[in-house]
């Protein structure tokens, strides 16, 4: 699929109902103002590409009604801050990849509103911390309406002396029957001196709903070092491929071909 | 071809101070293919864990060398390449390492020249084929989702790959069915009959050592070698069990050493489910 940079008008992107697929990227460099809005026209398909999202801007992504597609985006700096505000209406589909390879710090805040009854959203992160890192994550769902979906699967190595935390919340009000909220965060820890932190919340104000949490934060498993060890690899490699296991499945949900090649050079080149 | 030499081996379970190994003196060279028995629980695959370097071991005393060096200096890697293989009983689940990636580098390693995906792909195609593996498992996560059989064919697989001097192989004809176990008896006579690989082989079974015809057999008891002999031994085993040693030998059988059991619980890892959870070793 090609790939089409859209210009803003005035901060705020419009993305219409397009005849054929192709990978809209909205680089928030091109911005001005600390508030960007970006507006998905009702009933479109898309694949919306987010470049720059670090730039210490505040995105609202709006989905009008029954537009279906995906979001990708790239951490591409090293010191970032994201803070992106979802809002779901009625009968959206969404698909979110985030990666974030790069060294560095920042905090990363997502928020999803499932204003609109029947949306589902599809939240992913794979993230690497090394070095001194230190990255915080925060996604959370509101749910305020009836029937809707939302699961976050969040993934992330942290090495060296870095820290890495995932806070997941996930928020059905009272009257959202039927909803459904569901959190996995895994931080993979390989050294003594890094810190792994998952912190899943779940606020319930209805009864009728299904909700779930799992976090899991653990060392690199001994059992799979030996097996890897014992057919040649250096530990140094054998945890490498370890890492490249746990963090490249994100790339298959990244369709544009030049940033997929870029974010798995960046996974290649970790130690 | 090598010589694998074990003098005096003492091995412990590092967490648990128990003793395992009191004593082992073995020799392996001359294309020779070893059958250990032994009864459950008296250190036949402590012994081959502990020659490939298993983090889970303590090596209390004694030496272990192949060919003169000193295999207890190496770091399991150099071990691999060195010649020594194990078959594992229990092959790990590594998620998200592609299969074919993995044996890539495991081959890569003891290359000069990295392998050409013509090559690799050539050899991977002929391996699997020999021993009744579907192509399309080199490309899945390495032994994710792998029934038993596959996980042992692909230990098989991985033998055959790296051609290593001496394979250790534990317990690879458990749980498979006869045509597997039949793919994998003949993968073992081919590099038998084609290669100076030397074998250590753990099974419970005579079925697989019929197949195989080892040149030697020996008996582990209480962490030792309690005697060494010819293929009528593994004969006498399936019909009478181990109670005759006691009779004919006098050697005391002690009851199953629960230790190892016990210490499989202290290699949980990934898994602790942790709210606030930090990462502290």
């Amino acid at each position: 699929m090609s790939r089409v940079t859209l210009k803003p008008t005035q901060n705020v992107y419009h993305i219409p109902e397009l005849d054929t697929p192709q990978i809209v990227a909205v680089d928030l460099q091109d911005t001005t103002t600390e508030e960007v809005h970006v507006v998905i026209a009702p009933n479109a398909r898309f694949d919306l590409l987010l470049l720059n999202a670090d730039a210490n801007k505040h995105l609202h992504l709006e989905c009008s009604e029954y537009a279906q597609g995906t979001l990708q985006i790239a951490m591409m700096k090293a010191n970032k801050n994201l803070s992106l505000t979802i809002v779901l209406n009625t009968g959206v589909e969404l698909d979110a990849s985030l990666a974030d390879f790069t060294q560095g710090k920042g905090r990363m805040l997502v928020q999803a509103e499932l204003l609109g009854r029947g949306a589902r959203l599809e939240w992913r992160t794979a993230a690497l911390s090394t070095h001194q890192d230190r990255k915080y994550y925060s996604v959370s769902f509101h749910h305020t309406e009836r029937d809707t979906y939302a699961n976050m699967t969040n993934y992330g190595v942290t090495e060296g002396k870095s820290t890495l935390q995932f806070s997941g919340t996930g928020h059905i009000i009272n009257g959202a029957k039927n909803s459904k909220t569901h959190q996995n965060a895994k931080i993979m820890v390989f050294d003594p001196a890094c810190l792994g932190r998952a912190d899943p919340i779940l606020k319930i104000d209805e009864n009728e709903v299904e909700a779930s949490h799992a976090a899991t934060v653990g060392k690199v498993n001994d059992e799979h070092l030996f097996y890897l060890c014992s057919r040649g690899l250096t530990k140094q490699e054998a945890k490498r491929v370890i890492t490249l296991g746990y963090l490249n499945p994100i790339l298959q949900f990244f369709t544009d071909e030049p940033l997929k090649n870029e974010l798995s050079s960046l996974i290649e080149t970790i130690s | 071809m090598a010589t694998l030499v074990i003098k005096d081996l003492f091995v412990k379970v590092k967490d648990l101070d128990i003793e395992i190994l009191k004593g082992v003196n073995l020799t392996i060279s001359d294309q020779e293919t070893v059958a250990l028995l032994g009864p459950n629980g008296h250190g036949k695959s402590t012994l081959l864990s502990a020659i490939m370097g298993h983090p889970k071991y303590e090596i209390t005393s004694g030496e272990i060398t192949l060919d003169g060096k000193n295999v207890l200096e190496m770091e399991v890697d150099e071990r691999s390449k060195a010649g020594l293989f194990l078959g594992m009983q229990h092959p790990s689940e590594v998620p998200g390492v592609i299969n074919s990636d993995f044996l890539k580098a495991a081959m890569n390693v003891r290359r000069e020249k990295p392998i050409t995906l013509v090559e690799l792909y050539r050899q991977l195609e002929q391996a699997s084929k020999q021993m009744k593996i579907p192509m399309d498992l080199t490309h899945r996560h390495l032994n994710e989702g792998f029934s038993g059989g596959e996980r042992k064919r692909n230990e098989i697989l991985q033998l055959l790959l790296l051609q290593p001097e001496i394979a250790m192989l534990d317990e690879i004809d458990s749980g498979l069915d006869v045509d597997a176990l039949q793919a994998v008896a003949d993968a073992i006579k081919q590099l038998q009959a084609k290669t100076k690989m030397s074998f250590l082989i753990i099974s419970h079974y005579a079925r697989l050592f019929q197949m195989i015809q080892p040149t030697r057999v020996v008996v582990m008891i209480n962490g030792r070698v309690a005697l060494e002999g010819g293929p009528e031994v593994i004969t006498k085993i399936d019909g009478s069990g181990y109670e005759w040693l006691t009779k004919e030998y006098g050697i005391r059988i002690t009851k199953e050493q629960k230790g190892e059991k016990l210490v499989s619980m202290n290699t949980v890892s990934i898994g602790v489910c942790a709210t606030n959870e930090a990462s502290k070793k």
